[in-house]
C-alpha cells in the first residue's frame, strides 16, 4: 500500500447491490475512503458533493448511460475513471474510452486486478509531467523535442511510424489508448488503409525495444488489449 | 470436306486412273487398262460417300469410252468385247461406289452415336456425382452447346418462364435473346418422334417477323407434371434429331439431379431438427455438468469460510479462497465459451479481420493464462520472421486460450504443452498446440469439435468439458477463412493444427 492511495476517496458507481457490497468491502479494507452510488443520478450528485480522486463506472445503469455519466464528469475534470462493463458491452466500452475513460475491467474480474488499475490510475495523476518534458520509463527515455528515444542509454532506431505509435502510448501511460485513437493520432483521420497493419507496427516496436533491453525490463512494456487497443504499463516495474 | 474438294477429289481420281490406264497401255502393251478405273471409284466412295461415287462410275465408263475404246476419241463402240468391257466397268463401279459409300456413312452415323453418348456420359456422370445439381449445370450447357452445335445454351430453373433464374449459361453476361418467340421440342412418350413447334407470346406477336435473327429452342425440364425449368438453345436453324435428342435426354438428366437435390435437403432439414434436440438435451447434459462441478467447490469452500464453528488459521482460510477463485474462473471461461458459441452461431458477432503478429499474440495468451499453465512445461516455438496472419485479434484470443485450456486441463500435471507457430508450405500461417496427456483414440479425432463432443473416456474420469471449447476453435478459425483439424503429437498427446491465411508485409 503506498501513501499515495492511503487516502484516496473513491466512487464506486454499480448498481447490483451484491457486486457493490463486494467491492466495496475490499475497497474499505484497503483503505480508500469510499462512496457509493446504484444509478447515474446517484452516481452525479456523489460526484458533485465528494469530487472523488477515482471513480469506478459500472457502465449499465438502471437510468443513465453509463458513457453520459462520464462525459458529464469528464467536462468538469480529468479525474481517473475505470469502467466496469459486462459481456456484450464491448461497442459502449470502446465508447466509453473514446470519451476519455482510463481503463476498463470486465466482469467477472478479481480483485487484486481491480487493485492494480486503480493504483496505475493514481499513480499517473499524481505523476504530472515532468519539467524537463522527457518521457522516462525504466531504462527507457523518450526526448519528444529532439525525438529521440533511448533504451539504457543506445539510441532505439524507429521509422517515423513506430516513433508516434510509442509516442502516443507514452503520453497516455497508465491509459488504455484505444485502436481508433492511436490511428488517428499516428495516421489522421485517412488511416483506414494502413490501419489494418496497426499489429504488426507495434509487434516491430517490441521487437526493437526487446532488442536493446538486455534484462528484459521492458518485456510487458506494451501490453495489447484484444479488440480494444493497447496499453502502456506505467507501473510495471514496481507491480510486478 | 468442303464443296470444292468435293468436286476435286472425283475429277483427280479420273485424270490420274486415264493417265495411269493410257500408261499401261502404251507400256505394258495391256489391251484393257479399265480395273484402273475401279481403283478411282473406290477411292471416291470412301472419301465422299456414295453419289459422288455413282457419278464417278458414269464419269468413268463415259471417259473411258471415249479415250480408249475403238474407235478412240468418240463415244462410239465399235465391238462387242468392248462393250461388255464397258457396261461391267459400269455397273461395277456403281456397285463399289454404294457399297463404299454405305460403309462411310454408317461410320460417321457411329461417330456421331459415339459423340452423343459420350456427350450423354459425361453430362450425366457430372449431375451424379457432383453432391450440388446445380453446381454442375455449367458443364453441362457447355456439353450440350458443343455437342448439340448450338451459338448458346442456358438453364433456367423456374416453374414457368416468367419466373426461371437462369443457373447456368456458356455466354454468362451476354444479355439473353429474348424468349418471348421460341420453339418447344415437343416429344411423346418413347421419344421416337421428336419436332420443334413454333411458340410465339403475346409481345412477339405484335412484331414483325423479319426481326428474328436467331431462333431460340427450348427443352422443358420437368419431373412427372412438375415443371422446374428449362434447357435454352440458340441455333440458327432446327437443330437436327441428334441434337433434339441430346437436349432432351439431358433435360430428364438435370430435372432427375434437381429433384434428388430436393430429395437430399429435405432429409438434411429433417436431420437438422432431430439433431438439434439431441444437441440440446446434451447442453443441458453440459451445463448441468461444468456447471455443477464448480459451483459445488465454490459452495463448499464458501460454506467453510462462512462456518463461525470453523477455527480456521490463516493460510487455510487462503487456500479456500483461492479455491474459490479459480473455480469462478473457470465458470468464466464456460459462461465466456457458451456467449461466443450462440453469438458465432446466431451470426451476432461481427468479425474483423486485421493483419495480427500471430508470435505476439501467442506470448499475450501464454502470459494471461500464466496460473492455468503453472503444472505444465510450455514450450514455445515463436520464430520472429513470420507474416502476419489475417485475423481477428478478439477471435484469435479466443482460440489460443481454448487452445490452452484444453492441452491443460486435460493432461496430467507435469506433461508437456508445446506451441509452434510457422508458415506451411502454401504460404498459411499454421499454430500448432500439442500435449503429451493421454490423448485421443483416432477414431475420435475428427468428431472432437462437433459441439458437445466429449470423448468416452474423458466421460468416466469427469473431467470438465472439451466439447465446447473445441467447437468454439473451429467456429472462430472457421469465421476467420482457417482451418483447424486434430492429429496425434508426437509427444504422445493431441495436436491440433489451425491454418490462418498470412496477410501482406506492411511498408516500412
Amino acid at each position: 500500500m503506498s501513501r499515495a492511495t492511503q487516502a484516496a476517496s473513491v466512487l464506486l458507481v454499480e448498481d447490483d447491490d451484491a457486486a457493490r457490497a463486494a467491492v466495496a468491502t475490499s475497497l474499505v479494507a484497503h483503505g480508500y475512503a469510499l462512496r457509493q452510488a446504484a444509478d447515474g443520478e446517484e452516481a452525479l450528485l456523489e460526484w458533485e458533493l465528494g469530487r472523488p480522486d477515482i471513480v469506478l463506472l459500472d457502465l449499465g445503469l438502471p437510468d443513465i448511460d453509463g458513457v453520459a455519466v462520464l462525459r458529464q464528469i469528464r467536462r468538469e475534470a480529468a479525474t481517473p475513471v475505470i469502467i466496469i462493463s459486462a459481456r456484450g458491452e464491448e461497442r459502449q466500452k470502446v465508447a466509453a474510452l473514446d470519451a476519455g475513460a482510463d481503463d476498463y475491467l470486465t466482469k467477472p474480474f478479481g480483485m487484486p486486478e481491480l487493485h492494480a488499475r486503480m493504483r496505475a490510475a493514481l499513480r499517473r495523476v499524481a505523476g504530472g509531467s515532468p519539467v524537463d518534458g522527457m518521457i522516462r520509463i525504466g531504462p527507457l527515455v523518450m526526448d519528444p523535442s529532439r525525438h529521440e528515444v533511448t533504451v539504457g542509454g543506445a539510441e532505439l532506431r524507429l521509422t517515423p511510424r513506430e516513433y508516434e505509435v510509442l509516442k502516443t502510448l507514452l503520453a497516455n501511460a497508465g491509459r488504455i489508448v484505444t485502436r481508433g485513437r492511436l490511428l488517428r493520432a499516428v495516421w489522421g483521420q485517412e488511416y483506414s488503409e494502413e490501419g489494418h497493419y496497426l499489429h504488426v507496427y507495434v509487434s516491430q516496436l517490441r521487437r526493437k525495444i526487446a532488442a536493446l533491453d538486455a534484462d528484459q525490463q521492458l518485456a510487458r512494456l506494451i501490453t495489447a488489449e484484444a479488440g480494444v487497443g493497447y496499453r502502456v504499463l506505467s507501473d510495471f516495474l514496481s507491480d510486478s | 470436306m468442303n464443296r470444292i474438294g468435293r468436286a476435286a477429289l472425283p475429277v483427280a481420281c479420273l485424270a490420274v486412273a486415264t493417265l495411269l490406264a493410257w500408261a499401261l497401255e502404251r507400256w505394258a502393251r495391256l489391251d484393257d487398262a479399265s480395273p484402273i478405273y475401279l481403283l478411282a471409284v473406290t477411292a471416291v466412295a470412301v472419301a465422299c460417300g456414295t453419289v459422288p461415287a455413282i457419278a464417278t462410275a458414269v464419269a468413268a465408263f463415259f471417259v473411258y469410252n471415249f479415250v480408249f475404246v475403238e474407235p478412240r476419241l468418240s463415244l462410239a463402240v465399235a465391238g462387242g468385247q468392248e462393250l461388255l468391257t464397258l457396261i461391267v466397268l459400269l455397273v461395277v463401279g456403281i456397285v463399289i461406289g454404294r457399297l463404299a459409300g454405305i460403309g462411310r456413312d454408317r461410320a460417321a452415323v457411329a461417330l456421331r452415336r459415339e459423340r452423343e453418348a459420350r456427350a450423354l456420359f459425361v453430362i450425366s456422370r457430372s449431375l451424379a456425382t457432383s453432391a450440388r445439381a446445380e453446381a454442375t449445370l455449367p458443364v453441362v450447357t457447355e456439353r450440350v452447346a458443343v455437342e448439340g452445335a448450338l451459338d448458346r445454351a442456358w438453364i433456367g430453373l423456374g416453374s414457368t418462364i416468367a419466373q426461371e433464374r437462369v443457373v447456368a449459361d456458356t455466354m454468362p453476361g451476354d444479355e439473353l435473346p429474348p424468349t418471348d418467340r421460341h420453339a418447344v421440342l415437343q416429344r411423346d412418350q418413347h421419344e421416337t418422334s421428336v419436332s420443334w413447334m413454333r411458340v410465339r407470346g403475346p409481345a412477339a406477336a405484335a412484331e414483325p417477323r423479319s426481326r428474328r435473327t436467331a431462333t431460340v429452342y427450348r427443352v422443358a425440364i420437368a419431373y412427372g407434371p412438375e415443371a422446374i425449368g428449362s434447357l435454352w438453345g440458340v441455333a440458327p436453324g432446327d437443330p437436327p434429331l441428334e441434337t433434339a435428342r441430346l437436349m432432351a435426354v439431358t433435360a430428364d438428366q438435370v430435372a432427375q439431379a434437381i429433384r434428388r437435390d430436393q430429395l437430399a435437403r429435405l432429409a438434411v432439414e429433417r436431420a437438422v431438427a432431430e439433431r438439434s434436440d439431441e444437441a440440446k438435451s446434451a447442453l443441458l447434459e453440459l451445463v448441468s455438468h461444468d456447471l455443477r462441478t464448480p459451483l459445488a467447490a465454490i459452495r463448499a469452500s464458501a460454506g467453510s469460510l462462512a462456518d463461525v464453528s470453523l477455527s480456521l488459521r490463516g493460510d487455510e482460510r487462503r487456500q479456500l479462497a483461492v479455491a474459490i477463485d479459480r473455480e469462478a474462473m473457470r465458470l468464466s471461461r464456460l459462461v465466456e465459451n457458451l456467449l461466443g458459441m450462440s453469438r458465432l452461431q446466431g451470426g451476432a458477432t461481427a468479425i474483423e479481420i486485421e493483419l495480427i503478429p500471430v508470435t505476439d499474440a501467442v506470448r499475450g495468451i501464454v502470459e494471461r493464462l500464466g496460473s492455468l499453465l503453472v503444472e505444465h512445461p510450455v514450450e514455445l516455438h515463436l520464430p520472429e520472421d513470420l507474416p502476419p496472419a489475417c485475423a481477428d485479434a478478439t477471435f484469435l484470443d479466443q482460440v489460443l486460450i481454448n487452445l490452452l485450456e484444453n492441452a491443460a486441463s486435460h493432461t496430467p500435471p507435469g506433461s508437456p504443452v508445446r506451441i509452434a507457430v510457422r508458415t506451411t508450405d502454401d504460404g498459411d500461417i499454421q499454430i500448432l498446440v500439442e500435449d503429451g496427456g493421454g490423448g485421443v483414440p483416432d477414431a475420435e479425432l475428427p468428431r472432437i469439435f462437433d459441439r458437445f463432443h466429449r470423448v468416452a473416456a474423458a466421460k468416466r474420469r469427469s473431467q470438465r468439458g472439451a466439447g465446447l471449447g473445441l467447437a468454439l476453435v473451429r467456429g472462430l478459425t472457421e469465421a476467420m477463412g482457417g482451418t483447424v483439424r486434430a492429429a496425434r503429437s508426437p509427444l504422445g498427446g493431441l495436436a491440433i493444427i489451425v491454418r490462418l491465411p498470412a496477410g501482406p508485409v506492411p511498408p516500412p
